[in-house]
């Protein structure tokens, strides 16, 4: 069989997000298949009980009927991607990205002849360090030993896969997810000196609402962290600018006023006098350096702080413009024009919905970005959000894996290339 | 005229060497004859006419004996004695019953065939043994050939791949040198046109998903060497 005859087949793209494990083959089309990027680590007697069989880990929906078995569930439901990152020595987080890849390519595995194991492309996050890229590539050539399931395997940058699905040659990839954020410059590859990342992501806007909630009356709910992220997504809001937001909400107390029911409960939050502060929920994201926070950080929240992992600093406060500026101004000068032209926002730290009452006041992501850079002094910038920002890494991985070369193998150098697995 | 044990004994023989069998003992005490069939012993335990049914009994017991340990056994029954017993029970167990008078003597129920037919019996099961075997290897046989075929398409499977990548490389190979003539003979625009025309193939892309087609990645990652 011919080599793209084959990939057209058997292809699989394997995108570990943060919250979710997006992947599938190629045959799938337009979206992969979806599950929880989690895995449950059960008593053995309870599995049993349940299942019917051993298990040390339990992936997929499977998950779900472990749920309510009570006060050790945070320390037995592991998210492994949580921050991105899933340090060397944490053997449960590996072990859970382990079975989740076992799992996906066992629903897809086709019978019959002319099946040699699939061409694995999978995408880490662009700051991950180059153990997380071994211990992925033992995990496949255990895999392809045991199972048979895969052939070869390649490991590509999100955002490189991110620009790929956007058919961009020349872009700037802003990937935000739950616990940070990267800024990826990539110009027919990834420019890996010039990545800038964030220590912020989701989660700092998660811990902004939940002090919102204690100062207007909430401090019981703040602590669950679920519903803290669906006050988020429902009563936060993106200013343009906040300055402006704050006087207007002042101004027009009832129009901002904030009021969310909790569904299928009797709990209704309201700001009320309070509901000014939904505009920091959304400013936190791309400033957090407005005075306004400092209150904040006094009064115990914490601020977020620049960090190392590997060769990469993880900035703590710098805002998202400016981060943006940094990345772009490591590329060649005649570059960076291409590049502010193409900016391209992904990830759900960046689904931020304007109220059509508030015009003017609230903006989506791309709109404030573009503002910001243009008060920086920078005029054709062109930022766009990723229009299925869930799928893009996917669908990038999908086309890696279609038009790379089988004969073009794998290289530490260059961090890129076909590993073929012994079985 | 009285008929004594000896000359029944010897009408008996006689009647058996008539048939062709060979003589092999007169065993006038035991009362009994052994002669060969075919090179099978056989033994006629012959009932004389002042028997009871004790001897009757023990008779066709040891019958039962001589048919067990492979030989042929006959019992050879007065005419009048047989009236009373019947033949059914020699049919049934398979043992030959001769019946004798001052006329005449008739073999009723051919212990050759009884004891032949057993032999064929195991030789049926056996010829069902063959045959099974047969069968069984001839299967062994198509399943080893299906293996072979799989290791020749295995082996089919490495050389196509070895002839892709051959023909890939030379693909290259030809590529670059085309570039290399085109621009020292060509205008630069001529050569993009070959190159744009080289990659069709990767740009053929029916029955794929939307985000592949005219994606300018394809053509760019389809380049790496």
């Amino acid at each position: 069989m011919f080599e793209e005859d084959y990939k057209r087949r058997f292809v699989f793209g394997s995108d570990y997000g943060t919250s979710d494990y997006k992947y599938g083959p190629i045959t799938l089309g337009e979206r992969p298949a979806i599950i929880e990027n989690r895995g449950y680590l059960p008593e053995k007697s309870m599995v049993s009980k349940i299942l019917g069989v051993e298990k040390d880990i339990v992936v997929g929906k499977e998950v779900s009927y472990f749920l309510e078995s009570g006060a050790d569930l945070s320390s037995r439901l592991i998210y492994p991607m949580r921050d991105g990152v899933i340090p060397k020595g944490d053997q449960n987080a590996w072990r859970i990205i382990k079975e989740l890849t076992m799992f996906a390519l066992e629903e897809f595995k086709p019978s019959g002849f002319g099946f040699k194991g699939f061409y694995l492309v999978a995408s880490l996050s662009a700051v991950a360090p180059r153990y997380m890229y071994e211990n992925l590539i033992n995990i496949y050539d255990s895999i392809a030993k045991e199972s048979k399931l895969v052939y070869a395997s390649t490991i590509i940058p999100q955002p490189l896969a991110v620009a790929i699905a956007h058919k961009e040659l020349s872009c700037v990839v802003v990937e935000s997810g739950h616990g940070n954020t990267q800024v990826a410059p990539i110009s027919r590859a990834p420019i890996r000196d010039a990545i800038v990342a964030l220590n912020r992501g989701g989660s700092e806007a998660n811990a902004i609402t939940a002090e919102i909630l204690k100062d207007a009356g909430y401090g019981d709910l703040a602590r669950e962290e679920n519903l803290v992220r669906k006050v988020k997504e429902n009563i936060g809001l993106l200013p343009l600018e906040l300055d402006e937001a704050i006087n207007y909400a002042k101004r027009n107390p009832e129009q901002v006023r904030a009021v969310y029911q909790v569904p299928g409960t009797r709990i209704k939050i309201d700001l009320a006098e309070y509901s000014w502060t939904r505009f920091l929920i959304g400013e936190y994201v791309f400033n957090p350096n407005h005075e306004v926070f400092q209150s904040y950080f006094k009064r115990g929240m914490p601020r977020p702080s620049d960090t190392r992992i590997g060769d990469i600093t993880f900035y703590g406060t710098l805002d998202m413009a400016e981060t943006i500026i940094r990345a772009v101004e490591r590329c060649p000068v005649e570059l960076q024009p291409h590049l502010y032209a193409h900016i391209i926002l992904s990830g759900g730290n960046f689904m931020w919905k304007p109220l059509s009452l508030l015009k003017g006041i609230t903006v989506d992501s791309q709109t404030k970005l573009q503002y910001m850079l243009r008060n920086k002094g920078l005029e054709n910038v062109n930022v766009k959000l990723s229009a299925e920002p869930q799928y893009a890494v996917w669908r990038g991985c999908i086309v890696y894996g279609y038009a790379v070369p089988t004969s073009y193998h794998w290289e530490w150098e260059k961090m890129e290339g076909w590993i073929y697995h012994e079985k | 005229m009285h008929v004594t044990r000896k000359d029944t004994l010897d009408k008996i023989a006689s009647y058996i060497s008539k048939q062709g069998y060979r003589i092999l003992e007169k065993d006038f005490s035991e009362n009994i004859i052994r002669f060969s069939n075919g090179g099978i012993e056989a033994i006629i335990r012959i009932v004389d006419e002042e028997a009871n049914g004790g001897d009757l009994l023990s008779a066709v017991i040891q019958s039962a004996f001589d048919a067990a340990s492979g030989k042929i056994a006959y019992v050879a029954l007065p005419m009048q004695l047989l009236s009373r017993i019947g033949d059914h029970a020699f049919r049934l167990h398979k043992i030959g019953l001769i019946v004798y008078s001052d006329q005449k003597i008739t073999e009723l129920v051919g212990g050759s065939i009884v004891s032949f037919g057993e032999t064929q019996g195991n030789i049926n099961e056996l010829e069902k043994i063959e045959t099974l075997i047969d069968s069984l290897s001839s299967r062994l046989e198509r399943v080893e050939e299906l293996i072979s075929s799989l290791s020749m398409i295995d082996e089919l499977n490495r050389r196509l791949e070895f002839l892709e990548q051959v023909v890939y490389e030379k693909m290259n190979h030809i590529d670059i040198k085309t570039v290399e003539t085109s621009n020292s003979e060509k205008p630069k625009i001529e050569i993009y046109q070959k190159r744009s025309e080289q990659k069709v193939k990767k740009s053929k892309t029916d029955n794929l998903p939307s985000f592949i087609a005219e994606n300018p990645w394809v053509d760019l990652l389809s380049e790496k060497t």
